[in-house]
């Protein structure tokens, strides 16, 4: 970890692999959301995925 | 409290496949994350710098990979003889993944530019094309949010997921 954080310009480099995970990872949980609000309009014998 | 069984088939988003790939996503980030910025030694010209390629690029190809699914739905459902519906959710669908592929692109790609160039933006022909895409399908989206029937609404946006199609096409072949 201090090997990572003493790199030149660490701070940008770790800036853009923050926004990466975080608006991937705020991303998949408004489709998670979005697709249980979803769910819930279906019947629960025809949601073929579960 | 453990949730009842029809609590969790009334929740229940995905499929025993979808669940397998989320974990393998997961993973695979993590793999990301270790050789980028661990395992990788920093690049003889770029210096660390390099080290963002590793993220900037591959969202850029999804991002171009989700346009390119948008078009093709786009088309399918303008030109296929029954004009389904699915292949208008499939494109809208598409574009989400790819605006927000192409949001990243650019934040990663102005803090790659702060490094390099010591500025964060320039308005060169390979970064205004890839501005002009990037706002060109939040329009796509926009429109896709506007009232109408939901076959008006899946003609009037394939079309216009056809037209942004060679924005996303000048993008990438843009001059050099």
């Amino acid at each position: 970890m201090s090997a990572v954080l003493a790199m030149r310009d660490a701070g940008f480099i770790l800036g853009a692999y923050a926004a990466t995970v975080v608006v991937i990872g705020g991303f998949a949980l408004w489709v998670l959301r979005a697709g249980r609000r979803s769910g819930e309009l279906v019947d629960d014998e025809e949601k073929y995925w579960t | 409290m453990t949730p009842s069984p029809q609590t969790s088939i009334r929740r229940a988003t995905g499929t025993r496949a979808t669940r397998v790939l989320g974990i393998v996503t997961l993973v695979m980030l993590g793999w990301l994350g270790l050789f980028g910025l661990v395992l990788s030694p920093a690049d003889v010209d770029q210096g660390d710098a390099v080290r963002i390629m590793y993220v900037h690029v591959p969202t850029v190809w999804l991002a171009y990979l989700a346009f390119i699914v948008t078009a093709v739905c786009s088309a399918l459902y303008l030109f296929g003889k029954r004009h389904s519906l699915g292949f208008d959710r499939v494109a809208g669908a598409s574009a989400e993944i790819g605006v927000v592929f192409m949001a990243l692109t650019l934040i990663s790609g102005s803090l790659w530019g702060r490094i390099t160039w010591g500025v964060y933006w320039q308005w060169d022909a390979r970064l205004t094309t890839t501005a002009l895409l990037f706002v060109t399908y939040i329009g796509y989206l926009a429109v896709r949010g506007l009232d109408g029937t939901r076959e008006r609404r899946a003609r009037r946006s394939a079309v216009i997921g056809l037209l942004a199609a060679p924005v996303a096409s000048l993008a990438h072949h843009r001059p050099r």
